[in-house]
């Protein structure tokens, strides 16, 4: 049975982990239109990503990928600094979901009005589940 | 704003775009194998028959070996055991930056001694850039100090690092003498380390706790069995088998260690004996030789691997010819402090925390000047 205290602990515990994440190499696709994803990383891994809108050269919200047609190359730096200052200003909303297939809390995180990416807790509220599929492809790009 | 605008930008593309970007996107993220290519084409114009005998110039079975290790280190990463030490370390440290070097230093030497520096690198650099930022400590020394550890520690064991995997290999010295003749370098150097780091003022930090990850458990245990698994096959001979195993083992298990793996690293490490091989063919043709033994061969190694990083000192130095494996060891591993270039552990440490290359040095040239006169004198005592 869920308990409102479990889910409660996934959000402190999400509120003391996001001083700590931080914005990884941007994963840029390529094609005749680009998108680009920050991976937000708590230590070694990968934790959600966030979608990056090169038109205003901030965060998108969660769900929706920017795709556009650019001239030249996005500058990687750029993107990591804005995605570092949106965690920086980043809260967390004081509430979450469970998922029961992953059997964990998904915390989501704001940006201003913008759901921006959602960190999965274990049931018991007590540790952070990383996003494993993205750390591998973060690690695909060499770090 | 409508949806369908919000999609496209008025900028055209040029046709040519992608594929130059995607070139300039490899060159920036892989100049080493960027080089190691380019030596590549300069040698093979230098001697056209190279191209053909490039499969021979390639140490297979330490590439295998060398393969299955950083798979298997790959896999104990992801499982995260490494980063479930981080909460206790922080805690343990109870708000001293100094005690908190003190505690997470030895910890990445000893663990770099199991799961190789580049990995360990991987593990404790978010780690200590996490900490040191929210801290307000200074990164670059937390970093600086952090890389030195991951590869003196490394120099333990025959499985820290590629270069021991490959002397490992070639001299065949079992996995216990390895360890018991770098035991008193590796007390040297980590001692010498933990010196530094005593050398910081003490100042409270405001990190008293983090949160913990998810340790999973079916990739800690695989990784822990394939580990002891590969270096006995290593240590009875069957080292051939090292590789497919790891690979079934993890395709049945454990496939995010796989899916994890840097590709480009294997490439890497191929160009590396490939170009340092012919390069030493090259050096003996023309009757250049190294020194063989003693605290000279300590010194060239060291100072070689200043230049080309370590592992291809390594490759360069045992191609033609059998200097004396201690000394060698000693000095393609202090070899690996010192200038960024000295191992791939620095690259990745100055890349995830994204550090200046002054400040490294800052904190790295005067640690590798000590650690070298501190080793030739091991070595004189020992002779």
């Amino acid at each position: 049975m869920l308990r409102t205290e479990d889910a409660s602990k996934a959000v402190d515990l999400v509120r003391d982990a996001l001083r700590f994440f931080r914005a990884g190499e941007p994963i840029v696709h390529r094609g005749p239109l680009v998108h680009a994803d920050v991976p937000v990383l708590y230590l070694d891994f990968a934790i959600d990503r966030v979608h990056y809108d090169p038109r205003t050269g901030a965060p998108s919200p969660k769900g929706n990928p920017v795709h556009v047609r650019i001239e030249g190359d996005l500058r990687p730096d750029e993107i990591i600094e804005s995605v570092e200052k949106a965690l920086k200003e980043a809260r967390v909303i004081d509430a979450c979901e469970f998922r029961g297939p992953e059997d964990c809390w998904v915390v989501p995180v704001a940006w201003k009005s913008f759901i921006i990416m959602h960190v999965r807790v274990s049931a018991d509220g007590s540790e952070l589940i990383p996003d494993y599929g993205l750390t591998e492809e973060v690690r695909r790009h060499g770090v | 704003m409508a949806r369908s605008s919000s999609r496209i930008m008025a900028l055209p593309r040029r046709l040519g775009d992608t594929a130059f970007e995607r070139a300039r996107g490899f060159v920036r993220r892989e100049w080493f194998l960027t080089i190691l290519l380019l030596l590549y084409l300069v040698l093979a114009l230098l001697n056209p028959s190279m191209v053909r005998n490039t499969p021979h110039l390639v140490d297979w079975r330490s590439l295998s070996l060398i393969t299955a290790l950083i798979m298997t280190s790959k896999g104990l990463e992801l499982s995260g055991i490494f980063s479930r030490l981080a909460p206790g370390i922080v805690e343990r440290a109870g708000g001293s930056e100094k005690r908190l070097m003190l505690y997470i230093l030895p910890i990445i030497a000893l663990s770099s001694a199991v799961i190789m520096n580049d990995t360990a690198m991987l593990v404790f650099i978010p780690l200590v850039v996490a900490t040191a930022e929210v801290a307000g400590i200074n990164v670059a020394r937390a970093v600086t100090l952090s890389a030195i550890a991951a590869n003196v520690g490394s120099a333990l064991t025959p499985i820290g690092n590629p270069q021991n995997v490959v002397i490992w290999r070639r001299y065949g010295v079992s996995f216990w003498a390895f360890i018991v003749h770098m035991l008193p370098f590796f007390i040297a150097w980590v001692s010498l380390l933990l010196l530094f780091a005593m050398s910081i003022k003490e100042r409270t930090i405001k990190v008293r706790t983090i949160p913990p990850v998810a340790v999973n458990l079916r990739l800690l245990v695989t990784s822990v069995l394939l580990l002891v698994m590969n270096v006995l096959l290593a240590e009875t001979g069957f080292h051939w088998l090292a590789l497919p195993v790891t690979v079934l083992v993890l395709l049945t298990v454990g496939r995010e260690a796989l899916w994890g793996f840097d590709w480009a690293l294997l490439l890497t490490f191929a160009f590396i004996f490939v170009d340092f091989n012919e390069l030493a063919l090259l050096m003996g043709h023309a009757r250049l030789q190294f020194p063989s033994s003693g605290v000279r061969l300590m010194l060239t190694s060291a100072g070689v691997s200043q230049v080309i990083s370590n592992v291809p000192a390594t490759v360069l130095l045992t191609s033609n010819s059998r200097p004396d494996w201690l000394p060698l060891t000693v000095g393609v591993n202090i070899g690996g402090t010192g200038l960024i270039i000295g191992s791939i552990a620095n690259l990745i440490a100055v890349r995830i925390a994204r550090i200046r290359l002054r400040d490294f040095h800052r904190y790295s040239i005067p640690y590798f000047l000590a650690a070298l006169v501190m080793s030739a004198l091991i070595l004189l005592l020992f002779q």
